[in-house]
């Protein structure tokens, strides 16, 4: 297989089987996980304005007063990665383009240069939040191989494609096939890891601020 | 075509200084010291008619002559086209005057007389389906006659991307079980030149090479000649800066497109294409296709005519996402029952809960 | 446990997690002796350290002597159904003197119920959901019989999120009558001007938000206003309130011997937290805080006695008559 065909695998096939896997977990598990219902709560609620699920889910966004101060590593490392991983991934033209296929919906774009520089800064913060996982004790022995593996595939995607436009290491074609396949392999992993947090959160966020609101407590 | 090249050019109204200004271009092009330029010119110039010049054998396989149009056509008359001056081209199907049985007398006799030192050029891929029926000339099959001139060959230059990797005729389901020349034979040194056509200069780049070194160009890994094939379409692409800034022509008539802006969109192949068209142009300098507003087809890169469709771009899926419906709906149907399945397990544990009771902590 | 509840970005809220754990692990018999051995009193003796009615009732009879006040019990038809717990009934009798002289004061009909005097949940600590509704029935049948108005959690982590969260989906229907902490009924009576009280404490003091009573229990103002009503000199710890670092170990982290050097190891938090204010005294209104803060306390050498909130206004308030 030359570089062309592995890129036009990546392209076609691979891409199908990903996306397809990607799509089957996601929807399996946002209907099994919500599926499981909960129990109505039968206490008497004690009604605070601020405390609701839906408070939660934007305060959970910010980081509690003196957290910033207490964790900055994880506050504005995780800021950083969350907020770079989105710039690459929904601004980049080519990027745009391929979400324009998909869902047949089209946004501006950024210019390449400002892209390269989140790319690095992403990067660089997602290798900060890393090193700080394996410097703290406390981090280090509540890390699992799944902690460490997720990181890995979701470090890959930025890094190969950032090597990919400037043609670090290997030719463009092979990068950019390396690229969308590291990508596909987080497609695959993402439904059936804790990665599936990018859908869960949310719901998560509403059902511990509503359980909490329900006691009066703007969590 | 008769005493030393350079006779022959200034007789064709080319002047001393204007050949060694263009083998001075041909060296710096080929990324080679500017002394390689004067060594290139003396060694081709001044071969005198007594010293025999090499001789070269095209054959032609499954093509359609592109190739050949490209060498000799686009630039006439031009410097390249007269080149052909400093080798002796013994066979050349659409070119030589001889046909039929002398046409294949010329070709045995150029291979016995020169055997060990002549350079083959092939164009077109070789089919190895029904025993190599789809493509025979002189009653034989291209693949033993490939295999047959191949052997008393110096090197061997497959032109254009038929020869380089299959090209066209390989092109899925490839109902002629094309290959290229580098997937029959593995004993001699193969360049490969690929494009739908090459480029002229790269051509009479390679073979100026040969003629003064005796050898081929440094190649990359596909067998190209790094001089031409080094850096992408996109990389030297003069509408780059737009691709930077992010604008993209949307259709092939829209203000993007009449602005000159980047085709990416559109399906240009430039950033996984290695040739020298954004650098050489066509036609003498004058145009190349994304200068004509058209995006790169990437038609130096092997299986270029399979890489998921001209006018889609690099970042879309290459084929229709067949299996993602499907997938959703086997998702939503296996969540479904998963779902149905924890409630049955909920309710079976509710139903069958026995309330713990003291003694149970000192199980 | 602070940091999940409170600034976990995706929400999770380990304390749930860990009761599923213990409910399993209790269900199998593979909970600690310690606590074992506390719900196996309460549940068959009727409180975890092993009070029966007699020593209640001892109890309410050194009080009324003490404070001249009537402590009833079973009185139908009160408005307050008050709960103690062990810690109370044996270490603290001033916490039923306290109510006695707060009702009195506010004029609200209150009473002890017979059958359902001790508040802790034992079975809620060790993580049983059968046991600790067992627990709960107990005070919800004593409630519903004496018709009162109100039942009162005392100071005590566990018992008010037992009776106030937790109660209703034990035994699977609503309360019928209300549950509040009595910092809640305090912060009321506040409110109402039916707290009066006289004097002010004059030491440096500071107050520990429990954990249940604050984070998970939405009781954070009151107490503030109640301590600023008694002290002239009341200090805010850093991060008190809502983000307050804990006592040291919850009801079921303390009831275990096992878990005695992560009590300390975690009462550093708490060290630097008062450090921060120095305070003369320290103030709480959950019994089990009590008990590990002093523990922790003693540990590190620090002398800083703990006082319960409640105690401290029931000092206020002028005696009868005064």
């Amino acid at each position: 297989m030359n570089e062309m065909q592995f890129l036009t695998w990546v392209r076609g096939t691979g891409l199908n089987i990903a996306l397809g896997i990607f799509l089957l977990g996601v929807i399996w598990r946002l209907i099994e996980i919500y599926g499981l219902g909960r129990k109505k709560d039968l206490s008497a609620p004690r009604n605070v304005s601020g405390a609701s699920g839906w408070n939660t889910m934007f305060r959970r966004s910010v980081p509690p007063e003196g957290m910033l101060k207490k964790s900055p590593v994880s506050y504005i490392g995780g800021y950083i990665f969350h907020l770079g991983l989105f710039v690459v991934l929904f601004l980049f033209a080519p990027h745009i383009k391929f979400f324009e296929s998909l869902l047949g919906i089209s946004w501006p774009g950024l210019p390449s240069q400002f892209i390269d520089l989140v790319a690095v800064v992403t990067i660089a913060a997602m290798v900060v939040v890393l090193v700080d996982r394996i410097n703290k004790p406390v981090k280090r022995y509540l890390s699992t191989f799944e902690d460490w593996f997720t990181w890995l595939v979701t470090f890959l995607p930025v890094l190969t494609g950032w090597m990919a436009v400037q043609h670090l290491l290997l030719p463009y074609t092979t990068m950019l096939a390396l690229h969308i396949l590291s990508v596909e392999i987080l497609l695959i992993v993402l439904p059936f890891t804790k990665l599936f947090h990018a859908f869960t959160l949310w719901g998560s966020r509403w059902y511990n601020g509503q359980v909490n609101g329900h006691k009066g407590v703007a969590v | 075509m008769q005493g030393p090249l350079i006779d022959t050019l200034a007789r064709q109204g080319v002047t001393r200084r204007t050949f060694f200004k263009y083998c001075a271009t041909l060296a710096s092009l080929m990324a080679l010291p500017p002394s390689a330029g004067r060594a290139m010119a003396e060694a081709m110039a001044a071969s005198p008619a007594a010293v025999k010049r090499p001789s070269v054998i095209w054959l032609p396989f499954q093509e359609c002559t592109g190739c050949t149009e490209s060498i000799t056509r686009s630039h006439s008359p031009t410097i390249e086209g007269l080149i052909f001056d400093a080798i002796s081209l013994d066979y050349q199907e659409t070119l030589m005057a001889a046909a039929g049985h002398q046409a294949e007398e010329a070709l045995h006799k150029a291979m016995k007389d020169n055997e060990g030192k002549y350079l083959l050029i092939v164009d077109g891929s070789i089919p190895l389906g029904l025993d190599g029926a789809y493509s025979c000339i002189a009653g034989k099959s291209n693949l033993e006659t490939l295999k047959e001139v191949a052997k008393g060959a110096a090197a061997i230059v497959a032109m254009g991307s038929c020869a380089a990797f299959g090209g066209i005729p390989k092109a899925n389901p490839n109902p002629t079980g094309a290959v290229s020349v580098s997937d029959v034979i593995k004993d001699k040194p193969i360049i490969n030149i690929p494009g739908c056509p090459p480029i002229p200069v790269v051509m009479t780049g390679v073979l100026a090479h040969f003629l003064t070194f005796g050898s081929l160009p440094e190649m990359d890994s596909k067998g190209r000649p790094k001089a031409f094939y080094g850096e992408t379409i996109h990389d030297r692409c003069y509408r780059r800066p737009f691709y930077d800034q992010g604008k993209f022509a949307k259709t092939f008539d829209d203000e993007g497109a009449r602005k000159g802006w980047c085709l990416f969109e559109l399906g240009c192949k430039g950033p996984v294409t290695y040739n020298a068209c954004a650098t050489v142009k066509w036609n003498g300098g004058t145009s190349w296709p994304v200068e004509s507003g058209h995006g790169c087809l990437g038609c130096s890169e092997p299986d270029f005519w399979d890489a998921g469709g001209f006018y889609k771009a690099l970042s879309m899926p290459a084929d229709p996402l067949k299996m993602v419906s499907a997938a959703a709906a086997v998702g939503a149907a296996a969540g479904v029952a998963v779902s149905f399945a924890n409630r049955a397990k909920k309710s079976a544990a509710k139903a069958g809960h026995e309330t713990t009771t003291l003694a149970d902590l000192e199980k | 446990m602070r940091t999940l509840l409170a600034v976990c970005p995706v929400g999770n809220d380990i304390v749930y997690m860990v009761r599923k754990f213990r409910e399993g692990m209790s269900a199998s018999g593979n909970a600690p002796v310690g606590i074992k051995g506390a719900v196996n009193r309460t549940v068959t003796i009727g409180s975890p350290m092993g009070v029966k009615l007699p020593a209640v009732k001892a109890q309410m009879k050194h009080v009324e002597e003490d404070y001249g006040l009537p402590i009833p019990m079973d009185a139908e038809g009160a408005e307050y159904m008050v709960m103690l717990s062990s810690m109370e009934i044996i270490n603290f009798p001033e916490y039923l003197g306290a109510i006695a002289k707060i009702m009195n004061q506010a004029g609200k009909t209150w009473t002890l119920c017979s059958t359902a005097f001790e508040a802790t949940n034992a079975g809620m600590q060790i993580g049983n959901s059968d046991l600790a509704k067992l627990l709960v029935s107990r005070i919800v049948d004593g409630a519903e019989r004496l018709k009162v108005k109100t039942v009162i959690s005392p100071e005590c982590g566990h018992a008010y999120t037992a009776l106030r969260w937790e109660g209703a989906n034990l035994i699977g229907r609503p309360f019928t009558f209300q549950v509040k902490h009595i910092i809640e009924v305090l912060g009321e009576f506040q409110e109402q001007g039916l707290l009066k009280t006289e004097g002010f404490e004059t030491d440096r003091l500071t107050f520990h938000d429990p954990c249940q009573l604050a984070r998970r229990g939405g009781v954070i103002k009151q107490q503030r206003n109640l301590m600023n009503q008694v002290a002239k000199n009341f200090v805010e710890m850093p991060d008190a309130g809502f983000m307050n670092w804990c006592c040291g170990g919850g009801g079921g982290a303390s009831a275990i011997e096992e878990g005695e050097e992560l009590r300390i190891e975690a009462f550093k938090k708490k060290k630097s937290q008062l450090d921060a204010v120095k305070p003369d005294r320290l103030v709480t209104a959950c019994a089990n805080c009590r008990i590990v803060l002093e523990e922790g306390l003693e540990h590190y050498q620090m002398d800083i006695p703990v006082v319960g909130l409640t105690e401290m206004i029931a000092e206020h308030i002028p005696e009868k008559g005064a």
